[in-house]
This record gives structure tokens, sequence and C-alpha cells, in this order.
């Protein structure tokens, strides 16, 4: 699995796609991030990676690159 | 009219929780998609006095959310009860309220109550075009859009669909 198919994934799972998102992205202190869209990125990660986090461990990652590093570690 | 369940009380809403309420409905960052509501805490109370009475005619159910530590955090309503579907609906929590996942289990429950207590097939809802996450959320559960307007996107949810969605939400919550 690429980064990058992984960040399209990540931005189909959010409903308004107006703004970049790279492996850089902070995406816990973005504006789109809340605790809705928080449980819509852990049913991704659980139903497409076989993934299971809490809520607040998906909130401890600091980029969408840790996160990617993760997922790929569990694979 | 008491709920308890997953650790919270869902609570019908009496004239005591007016002030509540219109806290929650009136902050400015969670009300920015949800109807207007007057910050007048006596209007609210003879709201809720009428409402009452249309609760003891089983034509509406308001709650209010009560955790774990007594704290009251949230509510939800359901409303447009007709003979084969119902509305829910005034989902919002208490502003500074940090527990994410029992604001989730409060819409869980209220699903819940529709399809388990009253009954029902589906039911129906709307959100706020831009209202992102919360359009996003509810779609986990694969509901159907019936409508849309420049502003809305109106929802029927299916008991079935409800049902076989909710374990990916809890997964993510126990």
């Amino acid at each position: 699995m690429e980064i990058t198919e992984f960040i399209l994934n990540f931005k189909s799972q959010l409903e308004n796609d107006n703004f970049e998102l790279t492996g850089e992205t902070d995406y816990v202190k973005s504006d789109f991030w809340d605790s809705l869209t928080n449980m819509v990125i852990n049913v991704m990660l659980n139903d497409d990676y076989n993934v299971q986090l809490t809520p607040e461990e998906l909130n401890q990652f600091s980029s969408i690159q840790e996160l990617f590093d993760y997922v790929q570690s569990k694979q | 009219m008491n709920i308890d369940r997953y650790n919270i009380r869902l609570q019908t809403v009496e004239e005591e929780d007016a002030e509540d309420i219109v806290r929650f409905r009136t902050d400015e960052k969670r009300s920015r998609f949800i109807s207007a509501t007057n910050n007048d805490i006596e209007l609210q109370k003879e709201w809720i006095k009428k409402y009452k009475e249309r609760e003891k005619n089983n034509e509406e159910f308001y709650f209010i959310a009560i955790d774990e530590n007594g704290e009251k955090f949230a509510t939800y309503r359901v409303y447009n009860i007709e003979k084969n579907i119902c509305e829910i609906g005034s989902w919002v929590s208490k502003p500074e309220y940090k527990n994410a996942v029992n604001s989730i289990k409060v819409d869980i429950l209220m699903k819940e109550f529709v399809f388990l207590n009253l009954g029902y097939q589906q039911l129906r809802f709307e959100v706020n075009k831009g209202n992102h996450s919360v359009v996003k959320y509810h779609k986990l559960f694969k509901p159907i859009i019936v409508k849309e307007s420049d502003d809305n996107l109106y929802f029927v949810l299916e008991k079935r669909n409800f049902e076989e969605n909710r374990k990916r939400i809890f997964n993510n919550i126990k």
C-alpha cells in the first residue's frame, strides 16, 4: 500500500474535500477534525485495514504519515 | 420516561431542563446548523410545558442525556410521529463536553428507541450540508438520501441498515 492511496482513502471519508491533505498533515489539529470525523476514520481503519484503535489512540498520531506507518506495521 | 443503556440515561425533558437546553442550543459553534433558539429561559419553559402534553399523547419525545457522573450533556428528540415513520433531530451536545463517545452513544440509543421501543422499521432526519462530520457520521449507517435542498440533505434510515452497521460503530467505542 502506498501513502498516496491511503491519503485518498482518508480524504474520501470526509464530506468536505475542499482542502489539501499530505503525509505531513496534522489531522487532529485540522479544522475538519472532530469526534464524529474521528469515528468515521476509525471505521475506515477497521473496515479497510483491519486496524482497531480507540478514539483517544487515533488522536495521538501527529500526522497522516505517522498513522499510515502504524497501519502498515499492522498489516 | 427513562432509557438506561450503555452507562447513559435518556430522560424526557422537564421544565427544569430549560436552562441547559437553551445553553446547549445557543452556543455559537454548536448552533450553526440547528434551528434558531430564543435565549429566553421562560419561553423555553413554556415550550416544554406544551411539549409535555404532546409527550403524554405519544406525539413527541424529547430527551436529555445524563452521563455516568450525573452530568446532563446532550439532547435528542423524536417528532413528526406518523404511522410508518418518524423523525429524529435536535441532537445537540453541551458546548464544553469532552466525552465524544457518550455523544455517539446518545445517537445510537435514540435510534434504538425508535426501532426497538417504538417499533418503527424506518426513521427520517435532515442534516445541513455544511455540517460535514455529522453528514458523514450518519452515512456510516447507510441511510438513503430521499431529498436534497440547497442547504439540507434529507435521509431515511431503515432499521435493517441500522442494525447491520451499528456493530461497526460499537467496535470503536467499547
